[in-house]
């Protein structure tokens, strides 16, 4: 388990030198982006209209915060990820548009994600699920808000981080997936389950939903 | 007399205690696996989630930013004395949490997606309601529920020509399997089995109102509680899905009669930060506070 701190705007060389399983912890801006959001850049980028804010070289957060308005700005009471596989096809089409270097989010991605972040120098970062007052105490300044009106979870937030951590190098840009094994093992020790209490692994238990063997 | 105002005021301190200290319960058993815990990625993540639950309570924040859905479970005892609407004060009570604590703004509309910005509207907060005789007070449960674990329910029915055990744990251990880290584990698993599919889907929340650590008081649903919970630790999937011995802190089954031709299985997750919290309102107003969120967590 190596760990190391980074800082953003980040170099594709960076970024290339991180392997799946590495912790690291991230110095810079960061700006958060889900759901909503997501829809309005690319529909943005489609049809060649500005989008107020630059990802180049930068990192994205799959974070929805909590805020409270004070009178020097904002302030952020907790904030962790979101679950990232729903974006696994709209940050595949992002990340090159905008030169994304980091996803930051927990889960894994779907594989379709993995050759895209090998072609463009990309890697996606998982923060422990749940810690959001954790990690609201490395944001060490909202520095802007885009697009409040999809809702304070959904709005672009700009955040300020000092190590903000530990990322878990879930995939790296060289086609690595930390998951890749830990998946393969609970297949095997699913297996294992299954015979020793006599499930046929083939055999189908359910009538509803209708697998698709049984549907033709 | 228990009125509006009373409730509303215990709705809203109970989305507090939910959303800011997890129970008793909750906090020893994540600390447990940690401490048994021999990955070292997997007890990095559970040292995060400590430190997060200890930072959340000594800040009075909410221990995670998916303050979720605010859904309510209450029991209205025959020998209650309740003046008002229960159903509006508790509205009012989730408005005033919104702002107070403060909570994420989540509510929104299914089709236009319009945030309410209150997490209330169309049917949010939703209250289920459960008449009890023999009690003279008023019980209230907040369980605010997130949508990482949420979003991971799955239903189906199996044939009654099948061996419903068998079935059963094949379709856990397939869900567990494709859910990986995404319900935020060491998670705890609800199943609603049988009934029909709504009463099995609200069975398998249902499991979730029952403390950590206790079981079904049918010895049968017991021992299969104890066997699926071994069967998803075996899996070796972990905290937040990074490899580890334990995967779930608890499986609670709740049952119900259903059809001779198949029986509905509700699966459902509830993440590690198992936020809930109850009190009871007696008629001469009186509130007691149930939920135990005392002991230490620091590793």
């Amino acid at each position: 388990m190596r760990s190391q701190e980074l800082s953003l705007p980040m170099s594709e060389q960076t970024v290339r030198s991180l392997t799946a399983g590495d912790t690291v912890f991230l110095n810079g801006t960061v700006y958060t982006l889900r759901d909503s959001a997501y829809e309005r850049t690319l529909t943005s980028l489609r049809e060649e209209k500005a989008v107020p804010f630059s990802f180049k070289d930068g990192a994205i957060w799959h974070c929805g915060p909590i805020t409270r308005k004070i009178d020097s700005g904002w302030q952020v009471t907790a904030a962790g990820s979101t679950t990232s596989s729903r974006f696994t096809q709209p940050a595949t089409e992002l990340l090159p548009k905008m030169g994304i270097r980091a996803i930051i989010g927990k889960g894994m991605m779907g594989q379709g994600i993995i050759s895209s972040m090998r072609k463009w120098g990309a890697c996606y970062l998982m923060t422990t699920g749940g810690a959001g007052a954790y990690y609201a105490r490395q944001i060490t300044r909202v520095v802007d808000v885009h697009w409040l009106d999809l809702g304070m979870p959904a709005a672009v937030w700009v955040f300020s981080v000092e190590r903000l951590g530990p990322l878990l190098v879930g995939i790296d840009s060289k086609g690595g997936n930390f998951f890749d094994s830990v998946r393969s093992a609970a297949q095997d020790n699913i297996a294992a389950t299954f015979k020793k209490l006599g499930i046929d692994p083939s055999h189908d238990y359910v009538w509803w939903p209708r697998s698709k063997e049984k549907s033709g | 007399m228990i009125t509006e105002e009373t409730i509303s005021a215990v709705a809203s301190e109970l989305l507090h205690r939910a959303t800011v200290m997890l129970p008793s319960r909750v906090k020893e058993a994540v600390l447990q696996v940690y401490e048994r815990e021999t990955s070292q990625q997997a007890r990095l993540q559970l040292r995060t989630i400590l430190d997060n639950i200890s930072i959340a309570e000594k800040c009075d924040v909410c221990v995670c930013q998916d303050t979720g859905v605010p859904l309510f479970y209450v029991k209205i005892g025959n020998g209650a004395l309740v003046k008002g609407d229960i159903r509006e004060a508790i509205s009012q009570g989730t408005k005033l949490a919104t702002e107070k604590i403060p909570l994420r703004q989540n509510v929104i509309h299914p089709l236009t997606k319009r945030n309410s910005g209150t997490n209330t509207g169309w049917g949010m907060p939703y209250v289920h309601f459960e008449i009890e005789p023999d009690l003279d007070y008023v019980e209230v449960t907040a369980l605010p529920k997130g949508f990482g674990s949420e979003a991971k329910t799955s239903l189906m029915y199996i044939a009654t020509s099948e061996d419903i055990e068998l079935g059963l744990t094949k379709c856990l251990l397939d869900t567990v399997l494709s859910a990986m880290g995404e319900p935020c584990p060491p998670y705890i698993i609800g199943i609603g089995l049988g009934g029909t599919a709504d009463i099995a889907t609200w069975l398998a929340k249902k499991a979730f109102l029952r403390p950590l650590g206790t079981f079904n008081p049918d010895p049968l649903v017991a021992k299969l509680e104890v066997g699926l919970l071994d069967a998803v630790n075996r899996t070796g999937i972990g905290t937040m899905g990074v490899g580890g011995s334990v995967t779930a802190l608890g499986v609670h089954i709740e049952f119900c009669g259903t059809h001779t031709a198949a029986v509905p299985v509700a699966i459902s997750f509830q993440c590690w930060a198992a936020r809930s919290s109850t009190a009871r309102i007696y008629s001469d107003v009186r509130v007691e506070y149930l939920t135990t969120v005392t002991g230490v967590v620091q590793p």
